[in-house]
Formats: structure tokens, sequence, C-alpha cells
């Protein structure tokens, strides 16, 4: 799982001194811009890491680093809006931890990362698996980096809510256990804000830490209560206020609850569907739901909920009528399209589910692991171009609430550029270079990893 | 959304075929029934893997065969005719390696070896998986039986839907064995002494011995449990090895120098460590399904990307096989492989492999009308499968 | 004499026979003037032909001989051919007590526990210990969990518990990863639930001190609670003394100097170092942390398939602060020159190597002023070997701890 181009981009960054600190223009090249029209063989200009401006005959500042794109093309840096991966482990064992950041497991130097840049992928929100409750808070990281701190844009921004049950559960269980914790935090609010004026604040939040701890548990004045612990229960007892992190698990929900994360609701079935958006309208919740493949049953109900929607990587299946036998061919980005929904993508993991004995396993679809290619799909279905693309860049960045910065080329937002050697959604194309903040962090006449795969050395 | 249906095998159309034929025969007016069969077709670009190909192109379909293809061709009148406009024909592909049909297990467990069990008493027609196969565009398919043993059985060539009366193209064609561990599973020194499963093989080595003693028993016996090896021996039914690592490729083919047969590989997710070795010895690959990823395959095996396209370069005959074969081009030749050797990996290279060439695999004369429709270049991402025709009969179209 | 009188004629020959040595060392700190071949002192260049004058239990002197004058009363002991280095320090060891005490794992942080309770004084483990010339350890919990408890740092050789003590606490013991996942549902079976334990727990105690500084500064009127399960906080918080952490691997050494350092502002001390920890030398660098490395010292790099020395792999880079341990039992104690020998091999430099079984250990474990180098006023700990310790054929022929002679191969069982 350790990459080796790590050791090259560990270089790179370590040469370049701080982050985006070059002038950078970008000549020649087709622009997709995504907010507007391409421009023919337009000029991009870098600057402190922004994009300082973008057009046709645009004056090149003559301390730039001349980038050619002629003959290529120019767009902004693709946004993976969900992703479990980039990190040592997607879920704790324990389901209801929404007080847990992946901010804490993200490792830089995974494979998935160097996969992002190869393929222009330059931001991706980390958000915690699927096998969990309340599984921990996401957060949005650029895809290149050495140290955590340097790949963060913005952490807690979210957290995921499975519906899919875990562990001994089944989905009357698990939406039980959604809906005990959110009604006991927002007791808690409520009873917080009765009571507010009355209690001093406990310790001062450590650097950097998620603010979301109470404070130490010195507070009661009995001596032995102090210095014995409760027995460690974890887990999801019937007696809730006997789990220790009970506090924690409250204090960690307000914030989800006052609408200010989003809740990324995992929906495997379309009955979880309507169940999402019950939760989302009683709990007023900011929800994004991540839909498996057969929540397609489901479409009207998400076109009719508004919110925004994230697919999996298999956009298209067969099905079989129950009844009839007869087979049918789903493809998912069209069937919500003609629902009305805008639909965002995402990717499989770098490693194929290895078939294991003979023939039996599933191998994994062919170009889903591209982000690419999942807009490539939705455009041979009969999505228009434009919101091919777009549904790869400024489409995910207003999901994530990050339009502002990022998801197209335009002055005064992050510089975030790839170049390519054709049309984006083109399975002749390759990535040629991504910029992320004005800081070049992969080519490919430098990805020996990639020239490995395609011509090993002769034995 | 329209869901596609067989145009011309559900019951209605088995019922009514012989009142119909037998009304015709009546009258006795055969030229009427055989201009009912007649099909022009005409597309922007024909690759026929018969030359060079047609832009524009028409073909001629008469009785389930092609008749004449060629740039522009007079249309008799009466026929039918399907105008492509800028559509581009190619010949259906063949998926020379698949599992696709078979029901109720893939391969006698019970047993190591089973070279006389068939693999067409386990293959259902109406199979939802060679449905699927046929709207992806595949016409003929090859069907292996599993490696849960060493030696599994014969195999059959199918079209992908078709009549119930039709026969297979072949119903006992090659000898499916494999050097890979697949039949280790299950077996262990550690089960009880009295179980079936308290038996070699237990690793790799034992797979390679079961091999050399069956068919080293099979020279020197003649019972006729063993005739179907001895049919190897003879060089009149072919094998096809499953293998996988690099090592097993090369237990194939010194198994092959110590009996002389008809050698196929199948598998070869590392082929590309003993590729001269392979194109050495003059042994066709049927790959597995390509990846658009890089990782550890089955058997933790190391894949490369451009492993079609490596393999091609040093000269191995190789087909892609398991399902989704156009996509499967299309990424072969994004990672390296050539365009013309991508299309004949789908074609005429499996139809080589499986004897068929006379049938199958071209768009000629004389040959099957096995046809797929698509939208534009074969290459393009964007491009749709518009039908696919069996015998000239459309069996599978987009709503 | 005393016993004698009160026990049976021939036990009284093998108790006195037993004891002699020990009575006669108990209580008496020799005056002694220990000629050598070469002495590497560790602090500046190495003495050919030195003598090291020792008293009270620390070094007087240590100059040229000849130079320096061996004055009255000082017992000559001439090593003619030998050399000599200071006593090494291992910053991660299990063998001070008994191997069964070093976990307790109903919690995950366990601030109440301590090794102090456990200790053995020179037990068979810690007599080997001596013979590989190892002359003080960090005896620390093990990472049964996130939190095992406060570690000491003591001699090996022999005397009674406050004899051989150096510092208790010594150093708090965390496990940032792998060994302390949580397998029975509790949080803390992945990275995200186990930082967030540590954090949560550091915090606790960092409420604890601060509570307490602000009590005693004045800023606080009422007294806050004792609380006997914190109160080793204190010293830590406080930066008197380092945490020895137990983490290997790119994230959990980046989660290290993230939480540890950079939020909780701890003296860290990084434990093992192993795989591609060294990838991160430039942010351990820049936050002045040491990394006592091992005992795993080598990994096959990825990239190109050849053996890279860890140890080497942080040098390379520029960490200085460097040294190697052996995770005693993983590796038996007196094994710990062999890691170093290990990392030479594989890329790192000899003198550097001496440092990192001495003098670097000593300065990450804040004890330098007492141990790690042969220098006026430091405990007498000194180890006479035939050779450079880092060639595997040369051995320890006699320790010194604390100015006595604990182990000498003329009069006891060779060891090691």
């Amino acid at each position: 799982m350790r990459c080796h181009s790590f050791v090259v981009l560990l270089v790179l960054t370590s040469l370049s001194g701080a982050w985006g600190e070059e002038v950078l223009a970008i000549k020649g090249g087709k622009i997709l811009p995504v907010s507007g029209p391409p421009i023919e063989s337009g000029v991009v200009v870098i600057r402190n890491g922004k994009i300082e401006a973008v057009g046709k005959d645009l004056a090149i500042p003559p301390d730039a680093r001349v980038l050619d794109a002629t003959g290529k093309v120019v767009m902004p840096g693709l946004i993976e809006v969900h992703s479990s991966r980039g990190m040592d482990q997607t879920n704790e064992t324990n389901p209801i931890v929404p007080f847990l950041s992946v901010v804490d497991a993200i490792d830089p130097s995974q494979d998935y990362f160097e996969e992002c840049r190869r393929q222009g992928i330059t931001t991706a929100a980390i958000v915690p698996g699927n096998n969990t409750i309340f599984g921990g808070q996401a957060a949005i990281v650029r895809t290149a980096g050495q140290f955590l701190n340097e790949m963060l844009l913005k952490r807690d921004i979210g957290m995921k809510i499975s519906l899919r049950p875990t562990g001994d559960r089944n989905r009357m269980g698990q939406v039980a256990a959604i809906r005990r914790e959110l009604d006991a935090a927002r007791e808690a609010m409520t009873e917080r804000s009765r009571t507010s004026q009355a209690q001093p604040q406990p310790t001062p939040d450590a650097k950097g830490g998620n603010g979301s701890g109470p404070g130490p548990l010195a507070e009661s004045d009995d001596e032995d209560t102090q210095q014995r612990r409760p027995r460690p229960g974890g887990g999801d007892q019937a007696g809730q206020e006997t789990n220790p992190d009970a506090a924690l698990v409250r204090a960690a929900l307000a914030k989800l609850l006052k609408g200010e994360q989003i809740a990324f609701i995992y929906c495997e079935l379309p009955m979880d569907v309507p169940q999402a958006v019950r939760l989302v309208k009683e709990y007023k919740l900011r929800g994004v739901l991540v839909l498996a493949p057969a929540c397609h049953r489901a479409v009207k109900q998400v076109a009719a909920s508004g919110l925004p929607v994230v697919l999996e990587p298999t956009l298209v299946l067969w099905e079989s009528d129950p009844r009839t036998g007869e087979e049918k061919q789903i493809v998912l980005p069209k069937l919500y399209r003609d629902a009305g929904v805008p639909v965002t993508f995402t990717v499989t993991p770098t490693q194929p589910a290895g078939a294991g004995r003979g023939s039996g396993s599933q191998p994994p679809i062919l170009g889903t692991n591209f982000l690419w290619f999942q807009a490539a799909t939705a455009l041979k279905y009969g999505t228009p171009y434009d919101e091919a693309l777009r549904s790869i860049t400024l489409r995910p960045a207003e999901v994530l609430g990050i339009a502002d910065s990022r998801g197209s080329l335009e002055p005064g937002k992050a510089a975030d550029v790839v170049i390519l050697s054709g049309d984006p959604l083109k399975l002749d194309t390759w990535v040629e270079t991504t910029i992320i903040d004005g800081r070049v962090v992969y080519e490919r006449h430098n990805d020996r990893k990639i020239k490995a795969l395609l011509k090993p050395d002769a034995e | 959304m329209k869901p596609w249906t067989d145009t011309m095998t559900d019951n209605k159309n088995l019922w009514t075929q012989p009142w119909r034929s037998l009304l015709l025969t009546a009258l006795v007016l055969v030229p009427i029934t055989a201009q009912a069969e007649e099909l022009f077709i005409k597309a922007g670009r024909i690759y026929t893997l018969d030359g060079p190909p047609l832009s524009p192109g028409v073909v001629h379909v008469r009785d389930g065969k092609i008749v004449a293809v060629g740039p522009d061709l007079p249309i008799a009148s009466g026929s039918r005719f399907r105008d492509l406009g800028s559509g581009v024909l190619l010949p259906g592909f063949i998926d020379a390696a698949s599992s696709a049909g078979l029901e109720g297990g893939r391969a006698e467990s019970t047993v190591e070896v089973s070279p006389r069990l068939r693999a067409l008493d386990a293959v259902d027609p109406s199979s939802s998986a060679l449905r699927r196969l046929c709207h992806e565009g595949v016409t003929t398919v090859h069907i292996l039986p599993g490696t849960d043993n060493v030696i599994s059985g014969l195999s059959c060539i199918l079209k992908t839907l078709t009549d119930r009366r039709r026969q297979p193209l072949r119903a006992d064609y090659g000898l499916a064995i494999t050097t890979s561990s697949d039949p280790v599973e299950g077996n262990s020194s550690r089960n009880r002494p009295d179980s079936i499963y308290n038996r070699q093989p237990t690793n790799r080595m034992g797979v390679v011995w079961l091999l050399r003693s069956e068919f080293g028993l099979a020279t020197r016996t003649s019972t006729p449990d063993r005739a179907v090896l001895r049919e190897v021996l003879a060089g009149t039914r072919p094998v096809f090895c499953t293998s996988r690592l690099d090592t097993d490729l090369l237990a194939a083919l010194r198994l092959r120098e110590e009996y002389p047969m008809r050698l196929v590989l199948v598998g070869g997710q590392e082929a590309y460590r003993v590729r001269e070795q392979i194109a050495a010895a003059g042994v066709p690959l049927l790959l597995a399904r390509v990846s658009s990823q890089a990782g550890i395959g089955p058997e933790s095996t190391e894949t490369i990307l451009n492993l079609p396209g490596v393999l091609q370069q040093a000269g191995i005959p190789i087909c892609l096989t398991g399902g989704d074969l156009l996509e499967q081009a299309r990424w072969a030749v994004r990672f390296g492989l050539p365009r013309d050797a991508a299309l004949e990996a789908i074609t005429v290279q499996p139809a080589r492999v499986l004897q068929l060439e006379q049938r199958v695999g071209r768009i000629k004369p004389g040959l099957d009308a096995d046809l797929v429709a698509l939208s534009g270049d074969p290459f393009d991402c964007s491009t749709r499968i518009l039908w696919t025709m069996i015998d000239g009969i459309i069996r599978a179209e987009e709503p | 004499m005393l016993a004698g009188r009160f026990l049976p004629g021939i036990v009284v020959t093998c108790a006195a026979a037993l004891l002699l040595p020990a009575l006669v060392g108990a209580g008496e700190k020799p005056k002694l003037a220990i000629h050598v071949a070469r002495a590497i002192p560790c602090a500046g260049e190495p003495i050919e032909n030195a003598t090291i004058l020792v008293a009270d239990g620390k070094i007087k002197a240590v100059g040229k001989r000849g130079e320096l004058a061996v004055p009255e009363g000082y017992q000559v002991i001439d090593h003619g051919t030998r050399w000599a280095m200071p006593g090494m320090i291992d910053a991660h060891s299990h063998i001070g007590g008994a191997m069964g005490d070093i976990n307790e794992m109903v919690y995950q942080t366990n601030p109440e526990l301590r090794v102090l309770d456990v200790i053995r004084p020179h037990n068979e483990q810690l007599k080997n210990a001596v013979a590989g010339g190892v002359t003080t350890i960090t005896f620390i919990p093990g990472s049964g969990t996130n939190m095992g408890g406060w570690g000491a740092l003591m001699k090996t050789g022999p005397g009674k518990l406050e004899d051989v003590l150096l510092r208790f606490p010594g150093v708090l013991k965390i496990a940032q990863a792998g060994n302390p996942e949580r397998r029975g549902g509790e949080v803390g079976s992945g990275r995200m639930g186990m930082n967030h334990i540590i954090r949560e727990q550091l915090r606790e105690g960092m409420g604890y001190v601060k509570d307490w500084d602000d009590y005693e500064a004045g800023r606080r009127p009422d007294k806050p609670a004792v609380n006997l399960r914190l109160e080793y906080f204190k010293p830590l918080f406080r930066r008197q003394i380092p945490v020895l952490v137990h983490t290997q691997g790119y994230q959990v050494i980046m989660s290290t100097l993230r939480i540890l350092h950079d939020e909780m502002n701890l003296k860290v001390i990084i434990g093992h170092g192993c795989f591609d920890s060294n990838l991160l030398s430039e942010e351990i660098l820049k936050r002045g942390i040491p990394v006592m490395a091992g005992p795993r010292g080598f990994r096959y790099d990825p990239a190109d398939g050849q053996v890279k020395g860890q140890v080497a792999g942080f040098a390379d880079r520029g960490v200085k602060a460097l040294g190697v341990n052996t995770d005693s039992p993983v590796v038996p104690q007196e094994e710990l020159a062999f890691q170093a020998t290990m990392a030479v091999r594989l890329g790192w430099n000899d003198e550097d190597a001496i440092r990192g079984l001495t003098i670097e250990p000593a300065k990450a474990l804040m004890i330098e002023d007492r141990v790690g180098s042969l220098e006026v006023g430091k405990d007498a700990d000194i180890v006479i070997t035939t050779g450079s310790i880092l060639d595997p054929r040369h051995y320890v022929v006699e320790v010194f701890i604390d100015g006595r002679s604990v182990y000498d191969v003329k009069k006891d069982r060779r060891r090691f």
C-alpha cells in the first residue's frame, strides 16, 4: 500500500519551499474552465497558489515558469466528493464514534493519494466507511503532501451515518440506535442552552484539537470516583448512560444537529432512502445521500428530497426481473438525470478484489477506478458534455461547500489545475501534469510506476 | 425503458414457426420464404477482419449466412434493409474462455480427474449470463468447466443466444486442465482419513504430478475412461490449461514437452514474465479479463496494465476473454495494444484458436451472419452497442 | 561475618563464598585508576593510552596515561590492550522485573500504573545485560495498551532498589499503534480510536496539572483534589521527563509528531521508528525529537527491492539524536551492541553508532548529567572491552557501575 513515487514527491515538496510560491503560466492549451465556455489556445496565470488570470492572449509575467500546453487540454483539478480510502482503517469496531476524526487515521504515503495525483484528482473528502452507525468526522484534503497539516484543507466537515446494519443488528436496531443518539444529543443541546449561564467552560482546547471533547473528568469532588474508573463497557448497550463515551457522542452530534456539518448518509437498499430523507427532515440535517446501486428503485424519493447525491462506482448494472426473468440494463447516470437528480461520482479501490479460486467472484468493472471514466459513462448515456465535466469538478465542490475556492478555473480560486494530453473524457487521454495550489505534484514523464506497468523490463 | 427481448426466440414464435413453414411449403413458394430471410445492412464503416475496413460498406445476409460484403452492393427489391448511418459493423465477438451459463457448480470436485464430464451438461441456454454476453456483442462463447479439479472435463462452444433447436457449434471440444493451485482448496491431510478430501493435491507439486501421471497412464493403457486423454495425445483434442503464475505457465509448457498436445493457455496474469518461452512454444493465450487498474490478482499474481500489448509484441497469439470484450479491447488499446490487434483478439484470433475460422470471426461470404452494430468508433468509450445479430437474426437490441 | 555465628558449618562456607563479594562491594566506593589502551569518552575524541580515575562512584578524571597522575590511595587496574567506553544505555527494555507484569490491559490508558512496583534489581536477565555492557535501562510497561504506565530509569547492577534507581518516574510509556488495537468493540480498534483515547487521557492529565500549577502559583484560590491516577502527569507536562512512544510506520510517526509534540507539547522520544518512518526525518528534525530505533534494523525498500538500514535512513537524512534499542526480551538485552553493529553494517558510521549506544539515549532520557559519557562528575559506569564493541568478535571483560566492579570475566563466569 505504500507508493514508490512518494519519495519523489517528498523531494519535490522539500525542494520547492513553501507550498505554491512559484509563479506559473500555462499557455497554448485548450482551457476548459467549467465555469464558462472553453478557451482555445488560452493562458492560465498562477501566483501564490491562486489563479490570477484565465483567458486568451494574456500577458505572461516575466518571472513565471512557463508550462507549454500546446495541443493539450487544461482543466480544473478533479474532486472526489466522498472517499473512504487514504486511511489505515475505514471504521472502528465500535459503531458509535462520531467524536473520532479521519484526521487521526489519514496516511499521506498511501497509494490512494498517488493514484489521485496520477488521474488528476486534486481534492478529496475523506469520510469514514459504511460499516458503522456514526463513523466519525470527515475532512477535505489536498491529495498531495507529506504531513497531514500540509494536506488538510478543512476538518470536521461532516460525518458518516450508515443505514446499512452493522454487527448483529438489523435495520430496526440500526435506525433505533441512530435516533436514540440524535435524540439524546438534541436533548442535551436544549438542556445546555437552558442552563448556559451557570457552567464555566472547562479545559482550554489543546492546539489543533477537535474541540468536541469535554473537560477533564476530575470535576467531581469525590476522590474515590476520580481514582476508580467505570469498567470499560464500550459498545452499544441498552443502558446507554453507562457508556463512558456518551457525553462525547452528544457533544460531537451537536454540530450535526445545528446543520453546521454534512451528514453523509449511506443507503444500501432502496428502503433506506425514505429512511434517510425522514432523518434529514426530522433532525434538520444537512444531508448528502451516498447511494449504493440498488437505490435507483427509490429514484422518485431521491428526486423529491432535493438532497445532493453521491453514486458508488458501479454505474451500469444488470438486473433480472424476478417475475418475468427479463434482463434489464440499468444505467444510473441516465436514470437519475432523467428524474432531475444531479449526481456526483466516486471510484473503486486501487487493489482489484482478487478473484480467488476459480472464476467465481465478480471482477471490478473496467474503468470505474477512474473518476473521469465515471463522467464519461454519464456522457455515453446522454448527459451533456459540460454537465458531465461539471459533475467531477464544480458540483462536488458545491456539495462540499468549497466552491468559492475550488472546482473551476476562475481568478481568485485555488490553482488546482490538470493538464491532459487530450479530451478529459476520452479513453486515449492521459494526465500529463497535476498542479495543486500552484505546485506541480505530478508529472507523467517522471512516473516510473506507470512506465513499469506499461512496459515491464525484459526478464 | 423497454427491456430488450429476443426478437425471435420467445415462445410465441416457436409455436408459430412450424405453422408458418407448413403453410408456406403448402404453397411451395420457396423463393418467398427465402426472400423473408434476406437482409442488407449498410454501415458507415465495416471492419471485416478480412482485409482493410470498408468505409462505407454493405453486408448481404441470407439464411443466417453472409452472402456478400463490399463497399456497395445492389440491394434486392423486397429485402429488408438496415442503415446504420455513421454506425460501425463488426464481426460478432467470440469469448474463448467463459463460464457463462454453467449452473450448479463449475466442476466436479469429488474427484480430481474427470475428463469425460461435459460442460454442456451443465449449461442452461436461457441463462442470464449468456443473454448478457449477447447484449455485450458476444455471439460465440467457449464454455470451459471450472478449475476446481485438476482435469475437469470437456468444453463446449455455443452461440450465446439462439433457437432452442439449434445445436451447439461443438458439443465436446477441448479438455480443461489446470496447473494453478485452484484444485487444492478443500483437500487437506488434516481431514479425517476416510474423507475423500484427504487426497492429493494439496499444493502445486501435487497438481503437476497428477497431470503427469494421468497422461502417463494414458500412454500405457487403453481403458475407456482415459480415451479423452488419448485423444489429446493423438492431437485430435485440444487442451485448455488455466495457469496464472509464471511458474504455472512454465509448468504447462513443460507438460506439453513431455506429452505432445495441442495446448492453449488460459489466464496468464504473469505471462509477461515468461513471454519468450510462451512465444517460442507457439502456444496461444486466452487472457483473463484485463483490468483498468494494476494490483494483485487471483493467486496473488502481480499484474501489469499493458499485459495484452506486451504479449502481442512478443508474438504470442492472444485473445481477450471473460465478458465485456469490447470494453476490454478499449482499455487494452489505452494501455498499449495496437487497435488492429485488439479487434483481432476478440474476433479472428479466438476463431482460429477454436478452429472455427470457417464459421465465425470475420465478415466474409460463407461465414455465419454474426454481427455487432456500434454507434461509432469501437474504441471510443462513448460508443454504444446498437444490436447483436446471430445467424442472421438480431438477438439483442438497444431499446 | 556476623551471619556465620548463627548458621551450621557447611552453609556458612557457601554463604560466605556467595556473600563475600557483595559484602565487600556494598557500601564501599573504591578509588580506582583504570588504565586502558584506548578510551572512548563520547565527549570529544577517543584517547589513546588513557587513564580513568574513579572515586565515590563518580568519574574524577579522564586523561592520557602518564599525563594524568594517579593520586594516593587509588587502586590501579591495568587493562593493558583493552578499551574503555561509557556504560551502554538501552532506551526500551522490559526486563527490569518479571515478564508477566508489564501489561495491565483492562483499560486502554493506565497512568496509575508504575513499573516501580515490579522492579527486581540485577535479576538473571539483567545480569546478562551487564555482561553485554549495558549499565542503564529504561524499564517500561509493554505496548499492549495505548498508555501502559510509567517506566523507570535504572542501573543493571546489583544493589537495593534505591541504589539502582536512577529516576522514577523515568518516562511515560505510550504505544500509538501496532499492538494496542482493541478487539472487543471498545473505541480503539484503529488509528482514529487509539489516537482519540490517547488524546483524551493526556487532556485529562493536562487539565489536572494546570489546576495544580494555577493553585501553586496563586492563580487559583482553592486547592484541587489530589488524584493519584494523574499525579505523575506533573513532571510530564512540566517537561521534566519525556514520553517514550512505541511508534512505527509513516502514519503513526506522523501522529506522534502531530498529537504528542504539536498538540500536547510533550518531550517526545520516538521508540522503534521502523519501516518507512525515516521518511519523516525532516519533520522530526524540525521538532528536535530523538529517535531510539530498532530492534528491527532493516527494511526491503519496495521502490528498488534493496535492503536499507533503518538507522542509516535517519542518519542520512540528518537526524543526529539517534540511538538503538533491543526492546528486550524481544532481542536479549545483552545484544544491544549488536543492534549498533547491524546499523553500521547497513550504513551508519562508527562514531555515531557508539554515541547511539551511550550519550544520545542519555540525552533523550534527560539523564545526561548522570550517564552516557566518560566525563568528570558523571556516574562511573565504565565498560571494558577487548576492542571496538561494534565488532561482534569483541566482548566485554569488565563492567563498573557507580564505580564498583560488578562483572569481571576473570572472576565471574563469562556471561556473554
